[in-house]
C-alpha cells in the first residue's frame, strides 16, 4: 500500500518544485524557465486531483506518508486527507493561473539578467506551500514557515525600485517576529511532550490537560503560536504593512502573496488546534474571544480603509485585510461548520483575490496610471480583465452565482447555528461596505463619459492573458453553482483532520 | 518564585528573546533590527538546547565514549539536532535581510528605516503633483 504512486503525490508536489529549480541557473533562459515552471505546476495540480480522487475511495479517508518508512514518533510524515489534498489542488490552480496571465508585468518589464532567480523563487513558494498543507511535523511546520517567508519576501522585489525593497523590509521583520514567536512555541511544546510530529504531541497534551499538569506552559504556547499566526497572516492589529507590501510588488506577486502565502499559515494553526491542542481547548483557554472579535474588527476596518483609497491596487489590497478577518472570525466560532466555512473562504480568497489583483495588474499596465479615475474606458481596452474584475467583485460582495455567495451563506449559517447573532450584523455591515468600495470602479470601467471614441475604441487582448483569467472565471463561477461536492469534501476532510 | 530560579535558562532565554523582539521592532536602523533578529534566534535556540539537559550529575554530553551506547549515559542528543537545522534557517534570514539592506543603503543611502519612508512619501508626493 505504500507503494501505491499516488501515495508519494505529497512527497513529490513538494520536491519536485525543489528539484526543477535547481536547473534553472544552468539553463539562464527565462522563457524556459517560465514555459517549465507552468507545466510543473499543472502537473502537480492534475496529481493532486487525482489524489483527491484516491483518497475518497479510501476507507479511511487519509492517509499518512512516513519518510523513508520510519514509524512515528521517530520519523518525519506527511499526512494526506481531503482536505489538505483540496487547498494543495487549489493553491496551486492559483499559482499557475496567477503566473501564467501575466506575462506582460512581471515576464516584459523585469530586468533581463537575473529573471530566473525569480522563477527558483516561485518554485520554492509552491514547495513551501504544499509542504505546509501537507505536513504532520511540527518542526517540518517551522522550517517550512521560514522558506515561505523569505520566498515569499524574494517574489516581491524583482524590479528592484526603492518602493518595493522598503515594503519588502517592513513585511520581513513582522514576518521574522511572527516565525520566532512560532519557534518558541513549538519548544514549549517539544519541552512539555517531547514529540514532535503533530498527533503523538496531541495525545501527550490530551494526558496533561486531563490530570491538569502543566496548564500554564500549555496555556502560554498556545497563546504564543496564536499571536504568531496572526502577525503572519495580517490579521487586524497586526496588518499595517501588508497592504504597502501587496501594493508595491508586482501583479502576479501580489496574487501569490495575498492568494496563497497567508492562507498556508492559517491552515497550519487549524492542524495545530485539530491535532495538538484540540479544538476544545480553545473555549477551555478562553482564547476563542480573541479572534473572533479581532475577525469582526478587520472584517470593518479593512472594508473602511479599502474605501478610503483611490488607487485601484491599494484598494484591492487593503479588501484582503479584511478577508483574512473573515477567516479568523470563521475560525472563532469553532464549530465544524464554521471551520469548514474558513476553509472554504480561504480557496475562494485564493482564487477570488488572485484573479482581482491580476487583472487589476492588466489594467493599471495598459493605462500606464493606477488611480481609480483614470480607468475610465478600460474596460473597453481589456475586455477580458474587465470582465474578471467584475466577476471578482460581484464574488467578493456576494452575489448569488458566484463563490463568495457560498462562503458568506456559510459563515452566516455557522454563525446563527452557534449562536453569535451579532456576527450576522456585522457581515451584514461588512457586505455593504464591500460594495461601496467595489462598485465604482467597476461601473467607471465601462463609463463612456469625456472620453473621445478612438479612447473608447474596443480592443481584444492576447491568448496568454486572456486564458488563465477565463480559468479563474471558470472557477468561480462552477464553484458558485456547485458547490456541494466541495463542501461536502471539506466537512469530510475536516472529521478526519483531527 | 522558586520555579524562576529552578528554570533559569528559560528565564535568561526569554529575557534575551524580549530584548531581541524590541530591538527588532523598535530600532530604526536596519542593520541593529537585523542583530535583534539574530538575538531572538539565539535565545530560542538556547530555550531549545536547554530542554535536552537531564540533571542528576551522572549523564554526559551525548557523544559516544568508552564504547557506552546505552542511553541512560546520556543527556538527549535530540535538541541539539533541532537547534543546528534553526541555525541554518537562521543564517539563511539573515543572508536575505543582508542582502535587502544593501540594496536599500545603495538606494537611499542611510540605514535608518523611517528616513527612508520619509523620502519615499516625498517621491509620492512629487509624483502625485506631477500626476495633477
Amino acid at each position: 500500500m505504500q507503494t501505491d504512486f499516488l501515495r508519494q503525490v505529497p512527497l513529490l508536489s513538494i520536491a519536485s518544485p525543489m528539484v526543477l529549480s535547481m536547473v534553472y541557473p544552468v539553463i539562464h533562459d527565462r522563457k524556459v524557465c517560465r514555459r517549465a515552471s507552468l507545466v510543473l505546476f499543472a502537473v502537480i495540480a492534475a496529481l493532486n486531483a487525482m489524489l483527491i480522487g484516491y483518497l475518497m475511495q479510501l476507507p479511511a479517508g487519509y492517509f499518512t506518508y512516513s519518510a523513508g518508512y520510519f514509524p512515528a514518533p521517530w520519523g518525519n510524515e506527511l499526512r494526506a486527507g481531503l482536505l489538505e489534498a483540496v487547498l494543495a489542488l487549489g493553491f496551486t490552480l492559483t499559482m499557475l493561473f496567477s503566473i501564467w496571465g501575466d506575462y506582460h508585468n512581471t515576464f516584459e518589464l523585469l530586468p533581463k539578467k537575473k529573471n530566473y532567480i525569480h522563477y527558483i523563487m516561485l518554485n520554492f513558494l509552491l514547495a513551501s506551500v504544499v509542504a505546509l498543507v501537507y505536513t504532520n511535523d511540527l518542526f517540518t511546520a517551522y522550517v517550512f514557515i521560514e522558506i515561505n517567508t523569505i520566498t515569499a519576501c524574494g517574489i516581491m522585489i524583482p524590479k528592484h525600485n526603492g518602493k518595493s525593497l522598503a515594503s519588502c523590509m517592513k513585511y520581513l521583520v513582522m514576518s521574522m517576529v511572527g516565525s520566532g514567536l512560532f519557534l518558541l512555541s513549538i519548544c514549549y511544546i517539544y519541552g512539555i511532550t517531547g514529540q514532535l510530529l503533530m498527533v503523538p504531541a496531541g495525545e501527550a497534551i490530551a494526558t496533561l490537560i486531563a490530570t491538569g499538569q502543566y496548564t500554564v506552559p500549555l496555556i502560554t504556547s498556545f497563546a504564543i503560536m496564536g499571536v504568531a499566526i496572526a502577525i503572519k497572516a495580517g490579521l487586524f492589529p497586526f496588518h499595517a504593512w501588508f497592504p504597502d507590501a501587496y501594493n508595491n510588488a508586482p501583479h502576479s506577486s501580489s496574487a501569490l502573496l495575498s492568494g496563497i502565502v497567508s492562507k498556508a499559515y492559517i491552515f497550519v494553526f487549524i492542524k495545530i488546534v485539530f491535532r495538538v491542542f484540540g479544538t476544545e481547548t480553545l473555549t477551555s483557554f478562553n482564547l476563542q474571544p480573541f479572534y473572533y472579535t479581532l475577525g469582526c474588527i478587520a472584517m470593518l476596518i479593512g472594508s473602511v480603509f479599502a474605501f478610503m483609497q483611490d488607487d485601484i491596487k491599494k484598494m484591492v489590497s487593503f479588501s484582503s485585510v479584511a478577508q483574512i478577518g473573515y477567516i479568523f472570525m470563521g475560525f472563532g466560532i469553532n464549530t465544524k461548520l464554521g471551520y469548514a466555512a474558513a476553509c472554504f473562504h480561504m480557496l475562494f480568497h485564493a482564487f477570488t483575490k488572485a484573479m482581482l489583483f491580476v487583472s487589476t495588474g492588466n489594467l493599471v499596465t495598459k493605462a500606464g496610471k493606477s488611480k481609480i479615475s483614470d480607468m475610465r474606458g478600460m474596460g473597453y481596452k481589456c475586455p477580458v480583465s474587465a470582465v474578471a474584475f467584475w466577476v471578482g467583485g460581484l464574488s467578493m460582495i456576494g452575489i448569488p452565482l458566484f463563490m463568495g455567495f457560498i462562503s458568506k451563506l456559510n459563515f452566516a449559517t455557522a454563525a446563527f447555528t452557534s449562536g453569535h447573532i451579532i456576527v450576522l450584523l456585522i457581515l451584514g455591515l461588512s457586505t455593504c461596505l464591500n460594495v461601496l468600495y467595489f462598485i465604482p470602479p467597476m461601473t467607471i470601467l465601462y463609463s463612456k463619459r469625456g472620453l473621445t471614441k478612438e479612447e473608447t475604441a474596443r480592443e481584444r487582448e492576447s491568448i496568454n492573458t486572456s486564458l488563465p483569467l477565463i480559468g479563474f472565471i471558470a472557477v468561480n463561477i462552477i464553484l458558485g453553482i456547485f458547490q456541494s461536492p466541495v463542501m461536502n469534501m471539506i466537512m469530510t476532510g475536516l472529521n478526519t483532520l483531527g | 518564585m522558586g520555579n524562576l530560579f529552578a528554570n533559569y535558562y528559560d528565564v535568561a532565554a526569554i529575557i534575551i528573546f524580549g530584548i531581541g523582539v524590541c530591538l527588532l521592532l523598535l530600532n530604526q536602523n536596519m542593520i541593529k533590527k537585523l542583530l535583534g533578529f539574530d538575538l531572538m534566534d539565539a535565545a530560542t535556540f538556547i530555550f531549545l538546547t536547554s530542554k535536552g539537559f537531564i540533571g542528576g550529575g551522572n549523564r554526559f554530553a551525548p557523544i559516544i565514549e568508552n564504547g557506552i551506547t546505552s542511553f541512560s549515559y546520556y543527556s538527549s542528543p535530540i535538541p541539539t539536532g533541532l537547534v543546528l537545522t534553526g541555525i541554518v534557517v537562521g543564517v539563511s534570514g539573515t543572508a536575505f535581510a543582508l542582502a535587502l539592506i544593501y540594496r536599500l543603503y545603495r538606494e537611499y543611502h542611510t540605514l535608518n528605516l523611517d528616513e527612508i519612508m520619509k523620502r519615499i512619501k516625498i517621491e509620492e508626493r512629487g509624483m502625485k503633483i506631477d500626476a495633477d
